[in-house]
């Protein structure tokens, strides 16, 4: 027993000699505030967060959750009935606050300027965007707290009362 | 949903047959067991792994260990079994993991 534990030691040890990776390391959310969507005119904007699609009707700071694992990341795009237009990837990886403000589209590419800031740094004046809408959705996990609870609840209780049921069986 | 759930059909996928191997006498049983034991800690695994600053590998450590009890309990054979056949399944599991998603376990 005591050869098998310090094997198991010993294994999960070698993992540790994975590097170059993004790690189990604790990072900050961050924002990014999407402004002057009017200018996309007949474009919708979308993020796409995992599998969730959110239209952007109005400027918005949009919340990436930090992952402790692999980046977080979403895409943007602007669509309209023609079709999108190349789509842009962000990331939480980079710890900084991020400001896209549009300026208008052509040639099917989003025209807009992006400014990069520090997570310490003061929000950019989110207080201005009109009809600003907040998203913070605490990533798809959070969503999925309730869920993925109920399911080891339920497990275990089927664990449960298999055990019963094989205890009864043996018995007869 | 799908695709967090994704994870938990290729941890099934990857560790059922380890277990079926060894349990090869039980398999019907095992694949009720493996599942169960799997929907019990993944779901736990995943949320601990997001929410908290808990190691991955003591976080694997505590699966191992609950589901060479569950093979104990559920399956014939000793401890020292359980716990070999637990550890191979969730390595296998956590290698492909850490390999697919590009994560460290630093």
């Amino acid at each position: 027993m005591k050869k098998l534990l310090l094997f198991l030691l010993l294994f999960f040890c070698m993992f540790t000699a994975i590097a170059d990776m993004p790690g189990h390391i604790y990072r900050e959310p961050v924002n990014v505030q999407f402004k002057n969507i009017v200018s996309l005119g007949e474009y919708h904007l979308y993020i796409s967060d995992y599998d969730t699609l959110i239209e952007i009707k109005s400027d918005t700071t949009y919340i990436i959750t930090a992952s402790q694992g692999s980046p977080h990341c979403v895409i943007f795009f602007a669509k309209n009935n023609k079709g999108e237009t190349d789509s842009m990837n962000l990331c939480e990886y980079d710890q900084q606050n991020t400001v896209i403000e549009f300026n208008g589209i052509a040639e099917n590419k989003m025209i807009f300027t992006q400014i990069s800031l520090s997570l310490g740094h003061a929000s950019e004046d989110t207080s201005r965007d009109i009809n600003s809408q907040k998203i913070n959705d605490e990533s798809f996990f959070a969503k999925n707290t309730t869920l993925c609870i109920s399911l080891s609840i339920a497990a275990l209780l089927a664990l449960v009362l298999l055990f019963i049921y094989y205890k009864r069986k043996n018995r007869t | 949903m799908m695709a967090m759930f994704q994870y938990f059909f290729y941890t099934l996928l990857m560790e059922l047959p380890v277990v079926t191997v060894f349990y090869s006498n039980e398999w019907k049983k095992i694949l009720i067991i493996g599942f169960l034991l799997n929907l019990f800690t993944w779901p736990l695994l995943t949320l601990l792994y997001f929410y908290t600053d808990i190691h991955l590998l003591f976080l694997e450590l505590g699966v191992l260990i609950i589901e060479a009890i569950g093979f104990r309990i559920f399956l014939v054979g000793s401890l020292k079994k359980a716990l070999l056949v637990s550890f191979l399944a969730n390595s296998l599991s956590l290698f492909v993991a850490v390999l697919l998603n590009g994560i460290s376990i630093l």
